[in-house]
């Protein structure tokens, strides 16, 4: 993401506030990177991100005239991609019971960073586990929810929610070595 | 301990990983997004219009039934008061009788023959206040009630007694006026009769059960496709025209929906594309969902107009479904610039070819029931033709309107076809 000044992003968000189309197209080119980085951390598929991105975008939108500017923006918009990214688990969490018969892999073949490729082959692990065991750790690993949090937000047991992160650990810990 | 070292440092790594992470902006992202957020105003607007036109059935039923309702009362008062006037000894028949009403008794409602009995024995001043709506004292109408119908009879027939002439008059305008409602009432009640005895056979019988097909449209906002649903119902009538509608249906759609694909190998793929002459060459990603399902509809029906072989009427209400099996196929596109080289004069000339690769993932549901409860609008509109004394055939045009996204992935589609419909 580039950086922008912060009182570039004051006039900016100002911007959006009066709901100008041109200002709001700013903040969404700026920040999208961010958001689909977030979004692809707790969800699977690529095109389920781009959804919550979007579900966010208009979160941000809609509601950016109650954000404290006091407080940074990032971790404003990290908060909704991830509430929404919950939301979107809660309410489709039956699709991830599908049994899936085939699926054709496409090449990645995007620039060889080296720190972006470990991340996504991060992300790639990640994607092998539960769907649940996924957003229980990077909630708790990555975001620093506690279990209580998880349990409030995923509307588990807390004790699930333990169970989760630990499997979830271990599974990960298996994984490394059979995958690098 | 040393795990959990391990662990710990691990784990960290990972955070930091992930933290540095970002992924890049994906060119069109942002006009896909202004579609999107057209799409759900479009989807907002369809479900207010829908519910402000469910509202205005409904209301329309509502006063219909309190219109077409009016009339009969009406009629019903004024079958009463001209029994009333008949139900009135008359003194060439019967002229010892002294059942003459009592006004006095009835304070809210004079009986038109003793208010015509003041009328008589007052001043013509008189008669005309009383004859003009105004308060008549208890006492002068006790009077009136306590004379002989012998006398009224004379009055109106303008015998010997000498009368002022306002007062004639008007006593023989109200005669008049009576003798015609009287006749109105007649005829009004024999048509009455007649109505109500076709009513009365329809209405006999409690509920009337049907067998129904019906072929229709699945529409999403990218796709139509063919759905087809069929099963029973029941028709169970609470008025005289209007009815609770209700049964089981077992539907089969065909759901696809359709979205322009945003997955390139490369951002120059993107770029080429988008620069190219013809942009309906970025594929589309298709989803095509096979859904099996239970409809239970519980609609009101109004017969606007009910003839003896043919009535039309208009149903509204809501369907509950269960869902029994999904299956969801999905096919996405991806699209990427592949070089060829090509030797022109001894000179390498590279051209890019635009190659779509698709990818089919299908998914199947394992048979696990979902209820969704009201979770369809249904607006009907719909012509009986009666073909034998207990059968009839219906022809209806419906739409189905989702209220809520329905099943797994909310799906938004509206459904609509023509019923056909047997019923017994």
């Amino acid at each position: 993401m580039e950086s922008i000044k912060e009182e570039n992003l004051e006039f900016v968000i100002q911007g959006c506030i009066q709901k100008k189309g041109k200002f709001q197209e700013i903040l969404y080119k700026k920040f999208f990177g961010y958001a689909l980085s977030v979004a692809m951390i707790y969800n699977r598929e690529r095109n389920d991100a781009l959804e919550v991105v979007n579900d966010s975008f208009m979160k941000v939108f809609s509601g950016i005239g109650k954000y404290d500017p006091s407080k940074p923006f990032l971790g404003w918009l990290r908060k909704i991609v991830i509430n929404t990214s919950i939301d979107h688990l809660r309410k489709y969490s039956r699709k991830h019971l599908f049994v899936e018969a085939e699926k054709q892999v496409i090449p990645d073949d995007s620039p060889n960073v080296t720190i972006q490729l470990a991340a996504r082959d991060i992300v790639k692990l990640l994607n092998v586990l539960p769907h649940y065991h996924r957003t229980v750790f990077c909630l708790y690993e990555m975001d620093g929810f506690s279990h209580e949090e998880i349990a409030e937000q995923l509307h588990i047991p807390v004790s699930s929610s333990r169970v989760y992160l630990t499997r979830a650990k271990k599974q990960l810990r298996e994984l490394i070595p059979v995958n690098f | 301990m040393k795990h959990n070292k391990t662990d710990s440092e691990f784990f960290a790594s990972l955070k930091q990983s992930l933290e540095s992470y970002e992924e890049e902006y994906v060119p069109g992202a942002w006009e896909e997004f202004l579609q999107m957020q057209k799409r759900r105003k479009r989807s907002l607007y369809l479900r207010i219009s829908s519910a402000v036109a469910a509202c205005l059935i409904i209301g329309s039923i509502g006063s219909g039934y309190f219109i077409f309702n009016q009339p009969a009362l009406l009629k019903t008062n004024s079958v009463q008061i001209a029994k009333t006037l008949t139900d009135t000894p008359n003194p060439e028949k019967n002229p010892d009788s002294k059942a003459a009403p009592s006004v006095g008794s009835k304070k809210s409602n004079p009986n038109p023959i003793a208010l015509l009995r003041i009328a008589s024995t007052n001043k013509p001043g008189q008669s005309k206040n009383l004859l003009s709506g105004q308060v008549v004292e208890p006492s002068k109408l006790q009077v009136a009630s306590n004379d002989s119908a012998g006398k009224v009879s004379a009055l109106l027939a303008g015998a010997d007694i000498q009368k002022p002439r306002s007062v004639e008059d008007t006593i023989k305008n109200l005669r008049d006026t009576l003798a015609v409602k009287e006749m109105q009432n007649k005829k009004a009640d024999s048509q009455t009769v007649k109505e109500n005895t076709h009513v009365t056979a329809v209405s006999k019988r409690k509920i009337r059960f049907g067998i129904n097909l019906s072929p229709g449209i699945s529409t999403t906002q990218s796709a139509r496709s063919f759905s087809f649903t069929g099963g029973v119902s029941a028709d169970i009538p609470l008025f005289a025209n209007v009815q609770l509608s209700t049964g089981l249906q077992l539907e089969n759609q065909t759901i696809v929906n359709k979205t322009q694909s945003m997955s390139f190998a490369d951002a120059s793929s993107y770029i080429q594309l988008a620069n190219s002459s013809n942009p309906k060459a970025i594929p589309v990603n298709q989803t095509e969902t096979r859904l099996v399902n239970l409809d239970l509809p519980l609609n009101i029906t109004w017969k606007f107009i009910s003839k003896k072989s043919q009535s039309y009427y208009v149903s509204t209400g809501f369907s509950s479904l269960v869902y029994l099996r999904q299956e969801n196929k999905v096919t996405s596109y991806s699209n990427q610039l592949v070089p060829i080289s090509t030797l022109v004069g001894g000179l390498e000339v590279k051209s890019y070819d635009l190659v779509s690769q698709a990818s089919v993932a299908q998914y199947t549901f394992t048979p696990d029931q979902t209820f969704n409860f009201a979770g369809r609008l249904n607006i009907i509109l719909g012509v009986e033709r009666r073909i034998s004394e207990r059968i009839s055939i219906h022809l209806e045009p419906y739409a189905k309107i989702p209220v809520a996204g329905l099943e797994t992935g909310s799906l938004m589609n509206t459904s609509s076809g023509i019923n056909f419909k047997i019923s017994f």
